[in-house]
């Protein structure tokens, strides 16, 4: 993959959303194909030129890419779909990277669709005995991680709240995030306990929405007259699942989170030091201050202090979930993988109005699904 | 501090594991697909019992209804059985002031509870053993 995303440089030249919302009445398809007909217009190209799409979800059902884009032409390029949970998204974009990168297609799309209610974990289908219903629930997994951490670290819930109180903050400020008010400290505390420390807004919410990102080589950005300035190069794609973990003191996913970013940097050619900006999956507030520590953007046990002191902010060090993340600007499944690539996108274009994170050159956009999966992507100006 | 008896407790009771024929693992529960260190398949293996006892690593109380079979709020936490086995359990306890991390627990199956039906195996501190 590094190889060949050397010899055929891939990119993103167009990004586009339907804001995430709670649930509606709202069919698939209109989400959808707001963010695909966003994506077009914003690389400046035709639906027609598109050779190959994948759709990620994880609640839609069967065939849900070609029901959706008949209505926007019969074209007869390859659709395939593909689900990782909450990697779906990112799972569709690496795979659309391949297919450039190894000169199979020049204009491939990447998108993520999902409405909340559909999906069904494999892991309450094994056929086989756990000793509690917790044993495959994600608050649960997040809030024992919590609680292991604070107690190691001798630090209070607070630490892992302002993660929420950032996130909700910078989600104020994105017009496609599902929440859009501010929250403080004390409403971040005061809000329902969910299991453990972790309050309601320390979780994220369910809800919907679409993303879509078109991705091409240099070839197809010249044959179509795109915009090269606007076009973000993508350096790294990386994939991997969990490993059996012995040691008390990092967790498989931790350690998951360590192994595909440090792969990622690695392929690059860059360190955690030169990140302008990531976005990371926060589902629960605790798990950005792990990841940030095994991304090595701060040493191990500093993830709370390093988020208290702004580095993470907006402006800071490196800019973390700028975006709102999946607390604040929402995570719909399918799409979240997605939305991070196109923030990012945004974000390096100098298009982020009223969140735009000074000097943003490199970023980058991890995921983790359930099982466990994790997918890495680093994006970068490419002028 | 002896301990009270309890109408539907019976004897200790004890997880079943597989313990692979090639690379001598454990695997809980007995009936998984295959061995979770080295994938070798159950039947070059054997089934074994271990005690339904371990080290209390961690614990959280779950406040949410996220389950439909045990009514919250209840204590769920992680205990090493040994051997590598680290597993979440269902914490028979009035609340999280009685655990301390590192303390013994021990497997109890009870019958007449809500959502025993399922979850027969709930687990209770061992009186003053703290292991770690």
């Amino acid at each position: 993959m590094n190889t060949l995303m050397k010899e055929r440089p891939v990119f993103v030249a167009g990004i586009g959303l339907h804001p995430y919302q709670f649930i509606s009445e709202i069919p698939y398809i209109a989400l959808g194909l707001r963010a695909v007909r966003e994506a077009l217009e914003d690389a400046g190209i035709a639906w027609a030129a598109v050779e190959s799409a994948y759709v990620g979800t994880s609640a839609i059902g069967m065939a849900a890419g070609r029901v959706m884009f008949q209505h926007l032409g019969s074209t007869g390029l390859a659709v395939t779909q593909v689900e990782s949970a909450s990697a779906s998204g990112c799972s569709a974009f690496r795979q659309a990277c391949m297919e450039v990168a190894s000169g199979v297609s020049d204009v491939v799309l990447a998108m993520g669709v999902d409405k909340f209610g559909g999906a069904h974990r494999a892991a309450d289908k094994d056929g086989l005995h756990h000793l509690t219903p917790t044993a495959t629930l994600p608050p649960v997994k997040f809030a024992l991680m919590a609680r292991d951490y604070l107690r190691r670290h001798g630090l209070r819930p607070e630490a892992m709240a302002r993660v929420a109180v950032k996130n909700h903050s910078n989600a104020a400020l994105n017009p496609y995030a599902q929440f859009r008010k501010p929250r403080t400290l004390e409403q971040v505390m005061a809000s329902p306990k969910v299991v453990g420390d972790l309050t309601v807004q320390q979780c994220c919410p369910r809800g919907e929405g679409a993303a879509a990102v078109i991705v091409m080589s240099e070839r197809a950005i010249k044959r179509l007259g795109v915009d090269r300035r606007r076009a973000v190069r993508v350096l790294a794609s990386v994939a991997c699942s969990e490993t059996l973990q012995h040691g008390e003191e990092t967790s498989a996913a931790a350690e998951m989170v360590r192994h595909s970013t440090m792969q990622a940097y690695e392929q690059a050619g860059i360190g955690p030091r030169d990140l302008d900006l990531v976005e990371l999956h926060e589902a629960f507030s605790i798990e950005e201050l792990v990841y940030t520590e095994a991304m090595q953007l701060c040493p191990p046990g500093e993830g709370a202090a390093w988020l208290e002191r702004g580095a993470s902010a907006i402006g800071g060090e490196c800019a973390v979930n700028a975006s709102g993340g999946l607390l604040g600007m929402g995570h719909p499944t399918g799409p979240t993988g997605v939305g991070q690539i196109a923030e990012i996108t945004r974000q390096i274009r100098g298009e982020a109005h009223g969140r735009q994170h000074p000097g943003a050159r490199l970023g980058l956009a991890h995921m983790i699904g359930l099982g466990s999966v994790a997918f890495a992507h680093v994006l970068a100006a490419s002028h | 501090m002896a301990e009270l008896p309890l109408p539907d407790v019976h004897d200790l009771p004890f997880l079943a594991v597989l313990r692979c024929g090639r690379c001598q693992g454990m695997t809980f529960p007995a009936l998984a697909y295959g061995c979770r260190h080295c994938g070798a398949e159950p039947k070059d293996g054997a089934t074994e019992q271990i005690p339904a006892r371990g080290t209390l690593r961690n614990y959280v109380t779950v406040h949410a209804d996220l389950v439909r079979d045990v009514a919250v709020p209840f204590v769920v936490g992680e205990v090493d059985f040994g051997q590598g086995i680290r597993e979440e359990v269902l914490l028979e306890v009035s609340g999280e002031a009685e655990l301390v991390p590192g303390m013994t627990v021990r497997g109890i199956l009870r019958t007449s509870a809500p959502g025993t039906e399922r979850f027969p195996l709930r687990f209770v501190p061992v009186p003053e053993e703290v292991s770690a």
